[in-house]
């Protein structure tokens, strides 16, 4: 494989050569070394418990789910956790055991879809900016300095105003407000890894640009891309979720954690039960996140720690 | 440092102008009529349209048109809004200093909790309490700060009332809207701190600070602490964007009159003059901000000059 070389070096970003590219381990071994490592990881471990459960809880959710998360019941209003319904039920009699789970396919969707926008679209704009530069680079700074003068959540909203409110629009806002910081990324590295010798020598060879940024520079960018991602997946989770209690994204009826939670807030004194499971339901995804994006960038980056 | 200074403040110029482009764009960027969805429910003929359409300008070309709002925001002309009528400046300044207020309040809380957790955990490094408080951190950035603020809603204010439930009149209003929006910024700066002091502290010379017989506190606040100092400005000016428009959010949890619940009232109603002047205005505050903290660098760190 032509591009293992830069591999391991190029995470540090400033070409540092670390022990391992000095023996040119092959990528096979430079996963699993990473893979062991995250293993050893108790918080990395705990995270990627957490959303393995969830991940098959979202799968199977249709599955498990013990009620219908739409029917409606006009008896059924209100009634206490209990062994019929494991979370109790809403102010339309609604299962909300059922909701949440249904919920997590819900959420996961959009979190993923979002943050594969926002590397897909971050990626190719940095790619394109550090390998070019020149012009193409000044004015792709230019852009993203601008975007980023939208902070948080900021962009997203102007977005909504645009699209209108949705679930997809969320995961398009979200998505499109999170390129800017993979585009600055992923152009860094480019910077730091256009300049090495086997970039030099795939063009030597005769290899076209995209070619070369494909295969050669591509690879190389990986590595970072999943810790931020990670790391980013667990935050577009909770922005969605943000947005949707604010009436924003997910629209009634659906059984969006959101949304659930600022439907149950007037309930929240004497039927608990309503916003307390969603919100419970929100932390642990967006918590397995976080502790694996944690463990992973130890994982990566041995140095990186504390 | 005065040349620094002056840089910094025309680098900042392009950027202004993207911003004001990216908001100007907005209206213009809407799927279907703008015109037609502005006056959603009412019927109209097509020279009503026509005439709404040249009041706005919208019949002119897109640069001439740019020209025109540029000039308004300048004059600080943003339009009225399509739902009141009244000029959008009007709307906009009964909010803002709520608005800032919040966002100011949560940023004492971040600083506070944030520097004071973070410098502890450096401290007492591999001990319960450095576990404890970046266990508990990494919980913080997970909760949602809507649910956080419901549930402090819920304790304080509708069981024990020891504080108002809503509303924005007195500083007790504002003490669990600013816990709820501050806690996951003081998470961030805590770990932060942590990690950044611990670097300091594994340099040469803070070690002949403590080889000379300092005292381990002297060692801390007096050499180490002021070369943190960077890199704590600078995740509390990035930290002001997360906290202005978290606090969009909360003002609803808490039905605080403030410009997030502005915002997102007229996203819903569709109210374009009104939420691009908020917009704007956020993200200009932000992009002051952040010059502001460029500029403190320059002050607490006489080795920085514009290169």
């Amino acid at each position: 494989m032509e591009t293992t070389q830069g591999q391991s070096t190029a995470r540090t970003g400033s070409g540092k050569t670390s022990a391992l590219s000095a023996n040119d381990k092959s990528h096979r071994s430079h996963t699993s070394i990473v893979i062991r490592r995250l293993l050893r990881s108790p918080q990395a471990v705990v995270g990627g418990v957490i959303l393995i459960t969830l991940v098959l809880v979202a799968l199977a959710a249709p599955l498990i789910a013990p009620h219908d998360p739409l029917e409606m019941s006009v008896v059924d209003q209100f009634q206490a956790p209990s062994t019929q319904n494991f979370f109790g039920t809403d102010e339309f009699g609604r299962d909300v055991f059922s909701r949440v789970l249904h919920g997590a396919q819900i959420s996961l969707r959009v979190g993923l879809m979002a943050t594969l926008i926002a590397v897909g679209g971050g990626t190719l704009l940095g790619m394109v900016a550090g390998y070019f530069g020149r012009w193409v680079d000044s004015v792709g700074q230019k852009i993203m300095d601008t975007l980023l003068a939208f902070p948080g959540l900021l962009l997203a909203l102007a977005i909504i105003a645009v699209l209108g409110p949705g679930l997809r629009n969320v995961l398009i806002a979200l998505g499109i407000g999170g390129m800017p910081y993979y585009a600055r990324l992923v152009r860094g590295q480019v910077l730091s890894i256009k300049e090495r010798e086997f970039i030099e020598a795939a063009r030597v060879v005769g290899a076209r640009h995209p070619r070369i940024m494909l295969r050669h520079i591509l690879p190389n960018t990986v590595s970072p891309l999943i810790v931020v991602g990670s790391l980013d997946l667990g935050w577009n989770i909770l922005a969605a979720a943000s947005l949707s209690f604010i009436g924003l994204g997910a629209q009634p009826p659906t059984p969006e954690w959101g949304f659930m939670l600022s439907a149950g807030r007037d309930f929240m004194r004497d039927q608990w039960w309503i916003s307390t499971f969603p919100g419970i339901a929100i932390v642990l995804a967006v918590l397995s996140f976080n502790l694996l994006g944690d463990g992973l960038r130890d994982a990566f980056d041995p140095q990186s720690r504390d | 440092m005065g040349k620094y200074i002056l840089y910094r403040l025309l680098g900042s110029i392009p950027v202004l102008i993207g911003v004001l482009f990216v908001v100007f764009m907005m209206v213009r960027m809407v799927p279907g009529d703008p015109v037609r969805i502005m006056l959603e429910g009412r019927p109209t003929t097509q020279e009503q349209r026509d005439e709404v359409r040249q009041e706005m300008g919208l019949d002119r070309p897109i640069p001439v048109q740019f020209v025109t709002f540029v000039g308004g925001v300048v004059q600080g002309d943003l339009g009225n809004s399509y739902r009141t009528t009244r000029p959008v400046t009007t709307e906009i300044a009964q909010r803002v200093p709520n608005t800032a207020k919040l966002a100011g309040a949560a940023l004492l809380v971040t600083v506070v909790f944030g520097v004071g957790t973070g410098v502890m955990a450096a401290m007492k490094r591999g001990s319960w309490l450095d576990f404890t408080t970046m266990g508990t951190s990494i919980l913080a950035v997970s909760i949602p700060n809507f649910w956080f603020g419901m549930m402090l809603m819920l304790l304080f204010a509708v069981t024990l009332g020891w504080f108002p439930v809503s509303g924005a009149d007195t500083w007790k209003h504002l003490v669990l809207p600013a816990l709820a929006l501050g806690l996951r910024s003081s998470a961030v700066l805590a770990r932060v701190t942590r990690s950044t002091l611990l670097e300091v502290l594994s340099l040469d010379y803070v070690r002949t600070a403590r080889a000379k017989g300092l005292r381990d506190r002297f060692v801390i606040y007096r050499h180490a602490m002021p070369n943190t100092l960077i890199p704590i400005l600078t995740l509390v000016g990035l930290e002001i964007g997360a906290l202005l428009t978290g606090a969009f959010i909360i003002e609803v949890v808490f039905s605080y009159p403030g410009m997030g619940w502005l915002l997102i009232e007229s996203i819903a109603q569709r109210d374009f003059p009104v939420i691009q002047g908020v917009v704007l205005l956020t993200a200009v505050s932000y992009i002051v901000i952040n010059l502001a903290v460029d500029v403190l660098y320059a002050f607490t760190d006489p080795r920085i000059r514009y290169s």
